[in-house]
């Protein structure tokens, strides 16, 4: 059965400490700086050096209809990333079919910050004593359920929390429910909150690069939908695999990945122009590799679960000079994710 | 070109009745209370003190040792290794798609508590369990961790089935997970849907539902590929669907719209209509919300038929398995079609007229199943809906 090549991102709402949106992010991009700075928002844990990539303020009550009792910052930046990308994509509230239209999320840390205040809450006060209103917002799933709920996205619904792979993974499966028509639009992409856990828990580990947080969140759909409502695609998702094995062979599973991956996609690898990866697992790349290697996390801090669809964000900032691209991801645990981004469609094409 | 069916070759669980799939199905049939006084963490005075704990449980001895078990991935580790020597086969060609509420927060919130070292931290995310199950299992295939609150493995076994047919996977170990501890344990009494009697799923006196910990384990893979190596199918995965009911983070909407979604997707998914359908085994928590609702939704989808299409609720019996709830039912579901035989659902005395099923009571119902539908549902408003076709 042949595989369809009209899949594209339409729209990218995206947050880190490169900025707030694609045009703002793609600006900080250019100038090549490190955006990480001395934490503002959390005391460093311990002999920690104090760098992190925080997002700059902004207000989601400007992006959001609905005001909020209480948000996780997970949540919060993938709320403010899906108001961004239905606002870039130009959709509206009639242009999509609920029970057609996806959401699939990447994370590794989820609702941490909320866990951390909850439990700390139990240790203090008790267990009868602890807030009701925070244990939901706890979830791993928190996130990705209060999207559903702001804009009734009632179709495919999957989290993943899948570690460093996380948000590549959702990104291949939206691509699946596209290509198998399960879902006509599927909001992808993925989100990690700053945590004093999350922090605390990769010093513990030996992790000395700056923790980052952020969200991308990206339109997937059929270039033809993209069109009928006006809007123009920023690129095709070509492509995608996802592998396992052991943390020692991590190096040949990404490398099978990536040919897994550039086949799906129908690409060879001299048509790549730019590999998109992070500081983690650029290691583990072919040092024979034919491509630009752009370990993007350097500027923005490492935004983990989130680090897949960050690094799709950053393809979209110059996609003239960086399409095709191929964005790799792995996880300690020996896993490998990868995605093949293409030039967008110049004018409507067709089918397969 | 038909696309590629999806089997159903292992299972296995460790439920509050012990570690076998066998044990849970001789408890199910005759209605076995698997609840029981919570002793494992102090309750610190909160009323909810009953849950379906796990006890005398001792960990399987996997093929390669692991330094440290966290409970929730012991329970996971059992299940699996049932499931895969039922299965046969290589392991080492097999991926892992895992899900969960709370992974392995027994071990991350002794460290959130100052009571662990810090590297015990990184039990606080979700791919913990994951990474050591694979490690001790040795499989190599794609790692996938799911969190869907208690929709969580109902949606694994879903998003694994997508992946065997993209072919992204020849055969995956699908397993959902959850360990009691004190955080998930005070968490889930501050939303008030515990009861202080049994669970009683769609009964007019029911009063809340009561949580339990464990594992289920679930083996799929390809007809080709279980074909070519002489496997031998339990069931086909006919159809499956996941969804958002875009309502309430913690209560179900009117008519429970998400459920009936979920289960009219999972039918159309497997070329089927309603019609089609010989049984379902339902959410049925023993909350007054969800049962009510999904009564109505099975109305809604079934019409008249409703009212002589059999209905089970497991949770009556082994309480709320969480992350483990769906897959825990997807196993009884396949397990009825092979038996013929229904199990009731503990607990029933009065019926409630407004959440009227045919409901299985009192004694197992004999019935001739070939398509059987599973319903799952969770906070966050998360619904699963699985559809299992005998071979």
């Amino acid at each position: 059965m042949p595989v369809p090549r009209d899949i594209v991102i339409s729209a990218c709402g995206t947050l880190s400490a490169l900025g707030i949106g694609l045009e703002e992010s793609a600006a900080a991009w250019q100038e090549g700086e490190p955006a990480c700075f001395p934490a503002t928002r959390l005391d460093p844990p311990g002999e920690a050096d104090n760098l992190v990539g925080e997002v700059p303020a902004f207000a989601l009550a400007d992006l959001l209809p609905t005001p909020k009792a209480y948000l996780d910052r997970q949540s919060e930046l993938l709320l403010a990333a899906a108001a961004l990308a239905r606002r870039t994509g130009r959709l509206g509230d009639d242009d999509f079919a609920p029970e057609r239209t996806g959401l699939a999320i990447g994370t590794a840390w989820g609702g941490m910050q909320t866990l951390d205040r909850f439990f700390a809450d139990y240790v203090a006060k008790g267990a009868r004593l602890v807030k009701p209103i925070l244990f939901p917002h706890s979830y791993a799933n928190a996130a990705i359920s209060l999207v559903a709920m702001e804009w009734e996205v009632r179709g495919p619904h999957l989290n993943f929390v899948s570690g460093d792979v996380a948000s590549t993974q959702a990104l291949i499966a939206a691509l699946d429910l596209l290509r198998v028509g399960e879902a006509d639009l599927v909001m992808a992409g993925g989100a990690e909150g700053l945590s004093l856990p999350r922090w605390r828990a990769r010093l513990a580990t030996g992790n000395r690069q700056p923790p980052g947080e952020g969200a991308a969140l990206f339109l997937v759909e059929r270039e033809a939908t993209t069109r009928a409502r006006g809007a123009a695609p920023l690129a095709r998702l070509l492509g995608g695999a996802l592998r396992g094995g052991s943390p020692a062979s991590l190096a040949a599973t990404g490398n099978t990945t990536i040919r897994e991956a550039l086949a799906d996609a129908g690409l060879a690898p001299h048509e790549i122009r730019t590999c998109l990866t992070t500081r983690r697992s650029a290691p583990f790349l072919d040092s024979h590799t034919p491509w630009r290697v752009c370990a993007a996390d350097d500027l923005y801090g490492d935004v983990e679960g989130a680090g897949g669809a960050l690094l799709a964000a950053c393809a979209l900032f110059d996609p003239a000079s960086m399409l095709p691209a191929l964005v790799f991801t792995s996880s300690p645990d020996g896993s490998a994710a990868a995605l093949v981004l293409g030039l967008p469609p110049a004018t409507n094409s067709s089918g397969t | 070109m038909a696309a590629e069916r999806i089997f159903v070759t292992g299972m296995g669980a460790v439920t509050p009745y012990g570690a076998s799939v066998d044990r849970l199905w001789q408890g199910l049939l005759v209605a076995e209370p698997g609840i029981s006084a919570i002793d494992r963490f102090d309750l610190g005075g909160i009323a909810c003190v009953k849950g379906g704990q796990i006890r005398h449980y001792a960990p399987p001895a996997p093929p390669h040792p692991l330094p440290r078990l966290d409970l929730a991935t012991g329970f996971a580790l059992g299940a699996c290794t049932e499931a895969l020597a039922q299965a046969g086969g290589d392991a080492t060609e097999t991926g892992l798609v895992t899900a969960s509420n709370f992974g392995a927060l027994d071990e991350g919130e002794c460290a959130l508590a100052g009571e662990a070292p810090e590297t015990a931290l990184e039990a606080c995310a979700q791919a913990l369990p994951t990474r050591r199950l694979a490690a001790a299992l040795g499989l190599d295939g794609p790692a996938v961790t799911l969190s869907l609150s208690c929709a969580a493995s109902a949606a694994a076994l879903a998003h694994a089935a997508a992946l065997l047919r993209a072919g992204r996977a020849r055969r995956l170990l699908v397993a959902g997970y959850d360990a009691l501890s004190r955080c998930a344990w005070s968490g889930l009494c501050s939303l008030r849907t515990m009861t202080r009697d049994c669970v009683r799923p769609f009964d007019l006196d029911r009063s809340g539902t009561l949580f339990s910990e464990g594992a289920c384990a679930l083996v799929l893979e390809r007809e080709d590929v279980c074909a070519a190596r002489g496997g031998e199918p339990l069931a086909e995965l006919s159809g499956w669907a996941t969804g958002n009911n875009g309502f309430h983070m913690t209560a179900p909407p009117p008519r429970a719209a998400g459920s009936a979604q979920v289960m009219r997707a999972a039918i159309a998914c497997a070329g089927l209509t309603p019609g089609d359908v010989d049984h379902i085994n339902a959410h049925g928590t023993g909350t007054r919300p969800n049962d009510l609702t999904e009564a109505q939704a099975i109305q809604d989808l079934f019409g008249p038929r409703a009212a002589s299409l059999p209905v089970t609720a497991n949770k009556g019996a082994i309480g709320h398995l969480l992350g483990a709830a769906g897959g825990i039912e997807a196993i009884v579901s396949i397990l009825s079609q092979r038996h013929g035989l229904i199990p009731p659902t503990a607990n029933f005395a009065t019926p409630d007229p407004e959440a009227r099923v045919d409901l299985v009571v009192a004694r197992p119902r004999e019935a001739s199943l070939r398509h059987v539908l599973s319903n799952s549902a969770g906070f966050g408003g998360c619904n699963a809906a699985l559809l299992f076709t005998k071979v």
